[in-house]
């Protein structure tokens, strides 16, 4: 097991490649074996600061490394003998790999973060979690934790972004955007939005915009109308909108538009009045993690103040009052919500009706290049 | 170890603490048998109304399967999910499946619990999952289109954290209520006990406190339930006085009467000293003779009457036949050779006569009766009769001498109440006789036959006499 931090160390080398990772090929079925990593998975390390303890904590996250990073490094700076691995995969590989470690027990990682909190809520039924102290789940923002397993961290709402060149006033509303694509001349309208077939956080905004019933069916006919193209992951979007290729983004994850935004792109971020369809961000203990006592470190910090201050920090626009800050980063993290209603986006026959539904009113063009389903998220 | 035990068993000593004991095994054997009902009917409760639930939500999925151009298909409805998420921390599970029992949608591994059931009624039933008990419930459903048809099925699974969360919830408060009442029922009860017992401490008080001359009734507030251990209490101090009394003035008559011939026999002796003559010595010594039987017979008297107190008291009855009891009282009590010719007659209505008695105070009292009759009555003739009454046998002694006035018949019986002037006796015999015919729950009577006799009636009960006098 000592060679186990080569075996990191010869992984971070391929960190930005995106090739399958794994630490060790699993020789036996031992539940104590070694944990391999789901497909397509990047590995971030943060080494500790002082001497290494041992194994470094194994973290599981569809969660981009970037937006993981401040959290992880201030829980480091609280552990500073505590080496990470953060292995960043997509969500739906995330998973099937921890369902399949599960059932069949294998080693899994020590903790799971996830903005598909509907995966979390699925493993947690199928009796894959750890139960974990309730003052956790009471210290979650809005409390959000279901069975002491699943547990809110944070909140991920979509947002509208647009290209600065756009003229006259932007709709504040899902309402107003429907008047707003209408007026839009559609021959040059590209507008972007997930492809929430591929992307599980584009399924989860659209199934958030679903819940409203009055609305939803119009907003889907007001997309379907205009040049639509399809993309997997935020990032991607926000980057398209700096290149000019779209002007327009639909349900962009709020977090990915102010960073952009931090770092000088050239666009409008708008956060709807009205609903703002919203992932919960949450983590979850599986069944057997190696090492519970400091996966559990990580869990109590991800619900103390200072997580909260990190994710709060994130949700606010660059250059806004802290007071004002403070209210919308309360008034968002107060909608984080962990419910066994979850369950209802992983019932099969809903996910393709929705998909269904979604793929009937809008009439794709995908864009060139393919970027819009490169599997992993290449920023960095 | 057996001795521990048998001591840990040992009943308390006190009425109260027995009761304590009782009532607190009642109470605390009502209250399990309270919670055991309580627990009972909440586990009822918490099934059925969770069951519902479940229920509720099969119908809502099973109601969203539909046929369109021989494809079966459903959309579980968020209705479905609402009703099962209402049951907070509860995982659940459903599976749908078509007529063929191709799986629509669900979990795979949740088969339908029971077969097939053409009613549609829901059925009900327990899986096992990884260890944890779920509840399921199966509804069928008939689905029939233009060109297909067939009984469709819904499964729907649910752990059971909200059902024992609802018990725990309605026994923490219905325990709370059980235990409460009991408790205090039990309280309210040994203050009841500790009352009812109050009226018992204030006579055990007045019992103590009063002086040992003191035999008045004692005077002690009690309620009715008591009134009668005090009257009792108070009789028996009345006996007791009654029997002191009797005991005092029998000592002070007894001293009286043996004090005098006593003297009189001093005095004689004195006088025989100076006796000069034969012939007056003679007489002297006489007379001395005289006192001394005089005194023997007084003292045999009163003997007897020690002896027949004695054993009214202490000597249990038993069952003596008054036929030969008599016979061998007329052998003893009348002489063979009598200065006068005695016709003594005997007359009993059956050859065995038995009544519960004590047969030596019996043969004393008769003993003193005959007597008393062959000394001081019967001229010629003595008569005894036994007669049974149906609840009563009468001994009726009759002689043909003076017998004894009528205004003394009221006294005759007290002790040194002599009926007569003349002759010896210390008129003992007839209190005895009196004293036993009580003690047998009868009395004496005196009467003058139509023949002008005479005649003592002895008279006892024939069944054992309630209470035993004194």
């Amino acid at each position: 097991m000592r060679r186990l931090p080569a075996i990191i160390g010869a992984a971070i080398l391929l960190l930005g490649i995106g090739g399958a990772v794994a630490f060790h090929a699993a020789s036996d079925r031992d539940p104590e074996g070694d944990y391999s990593p789901p497909a397509g998975a990047l590995v971030t390390y943060l080494p500790a600061d002082e001497d290494d303890q041992g194994l470094p904590l194994v973290i599981s996250g569809s969660i981009e490394a970037g937006f993981m990073r401040p959290f992880l490094l201030a829980f480091q700076r609280h552990n500073p003998r505590l080496s990470l691995v953060y292995i960043q995969s997509r969500n739906d590989a995330l998973l099937e790999r921890a369902l399949w470690a599960c059932q069949q027990r294998e080693r899994t990682a020590d903790i799971y973060l996830t903005s598909s909190t509907d995966h979390l809520v699925r493993l947690a039924n199928e009796n894959c979690a750890t139960t974990l102290p309730s003052a956790i789940g009471q210290a979650a923002p809005a409390k959000a934790s279901w069975r002491d397993q699943v547990v809110a961290f944070t909140v991920e709402p979509a947002v509208f972004v647009f290209t600065r060149e756009l003229e006259g006033p932007l709709p504040p509303s899902h309402i107003a955007l429907l008047d707003w694509l209408r007026g839009f001349p559609s021959d040059r309208a590209r507008v972007g939005t997930y492809d929430i077939e591929l992307s599980a956080d584009g399924y989860d905004l659209a199934a958030s915009d679903s819940n409203q019933d009055a609305l939803y069916g119009r907003l889907l006919e007001g997309l379907g109308r205009s040049n639509i193209r399809l993309y997997c992951c935020s990032n991607v979007m926000v980057d398209a909108l700096d290149r000019r290729e779209i002007f327009f983004a639909y349900n962009v994850q709020l977090s990915y538009a102010y960073k952009a935004q931090r770092a000088g792109s050239r666009i409008t971020v708008i956060l709807p009045d009205d609903y703002q369809a919203l992932q919960t961000l949450s983590f979850m203990l599986p069944k057997r993690p190696r090492d519970p006592d400091r996966a559990l470190k990580l869990a109590q910090f991800l619900v103390s103040d200072e997580a909260r201050a990190i994710a709060g920090h994130n949700l606010v626009p660059p250059g806004m009052s802290p007071k004002l800050a403070a209210a919308q980063a309360d008034r968002l993290l107060a909608q984080a919500s962990v419910t066994p209603l979850l369950l209802s986006l992983q019932d099969r026959a809903r996910r393709e009706h929705l998909i269904r539904e979604w793929r009937e009113a809008i009439s794709p063009v995908r864009p060139e290049g393919g970027n819009s389903v490169s599997r992993t998220s290449a920023r960095n | 170890m057996t001795v521990a035990l048998a001591s840990r068993l040992e009943l308390p000593p006190s009425i109260f603490g027995r009761l304590r004991l009782l009532l607190a095994t009642v109470f605390l054997i009502g209250a399990l048998g309270a919670l055991a009902a309580a627990w009972t009917l909440s586990k009822r409760a918490a099934t059925d109304a969770y069951d519902q639930l479940l229920i509720s939500s099969a119908t809502q999925i099973s109601e969203a399967i539909t046929a369109e151009n021989g494809q079966y298909s459903v959309l579980p409805p968020d209705s479905a999910f609402e009703t099962l998420a209402q049951s907070k921390d509860d995982r659940f599970f459903f599976a749908v499946r078509a007529p063929d029992g191709s799986l629509l949608t669900g979990e795979p591994g949740l088969l339908p619990g029971s077969r097939h059931q053409v009613d549609g009624l829901p059925s009900l039933d327990y899986i096992d999952d990884d260890g944890e008990t779920m509840r399921t419930v199966t509804i069928h459903r008939f689905i029939a289109s233009l060109d297909t048809k067939g009984w469709s099925s819904v499964v729907v699974a649910q752990s059971l954290g909200a059902r024992y969360q609802l018990v725990a919830r309605l026994m923490l408060r219905i325990g709370a209520i059980i235990i409460f009442v009991a408790a205090l029922g039990f309280l309210a009860s040994l203050e009841a006990v500790k009352r009812a017992l109050r009226p018992f401490d204030r006579i055990g008080h007045a019992l103590s406190s009063r002086r040992a001359q003191d035999m008045g009734p004692i005077e002690v507030e009690s309620p009715t339930e008591t009134r009668a251990l005090v009257d009792t209490i108070n009789h028996t101090f009345h006996r007791l006085n009654e029997r002191l009394n009797k005991l005092q003035n029998f000592a002070g008559v007894a001293a009286h009467q043996i004090r005098t011939p006593l003297a009189a026999l001093g005095a004689q002796t004195e006088l025989l000293l100076t006796d000069q003559t034969a012939q007056s010595r003679r007489k002297r010594v006489e007379r001395i003779r005289a006192h001394l039987g005089k005194i023997s017979r007084l003292t045999h008297q009163l003997l007897g009457q020690a002896m027949v107190s004695y054993r009214i008291d202490r000597i249990p009855h038993q069952e003596v036949d008054l036929v030969e009891l008599v016979r061998h009282v007329l052998r003893d009590a009348v002489p063979e050779s009598l200065s006068r010719d005695l016709v003594v007659e005997f007359d009993y209505a059956a050859p065995r006569i038995p009544v519960p008695g004590d047969d030596i105070n019996l043969r004393e009292a008769l003993a003193n009766l005959v007597n008393n009759a062959v000394t001081h009555g019967a001229v010629t003739m003595l008569r005894v009769r036994i007669d049974e009454g149906s609840d009563q046998i009468c001994i009726a002694i009759a002689d043909d001498g003076p017998g004894i006035a009528s205004q003394l018949w009221d006294t005759a019986t007290q002790p040194f109440q002599l009926p007569r002037t003349e002759g010896e006796g210390a008129g003992l015999g007839l209190s005895i006789a009196a004293d036993v015919a009580k003690a047998h729950g009868g009395m004496l009577a005196f009467a003058w036959t139509a023949e002008k006799l005479f005649e003592i009636s002895f008279i006892v009960a024939r069944s054992a006499p309630l209470e035993k006098a004194a």
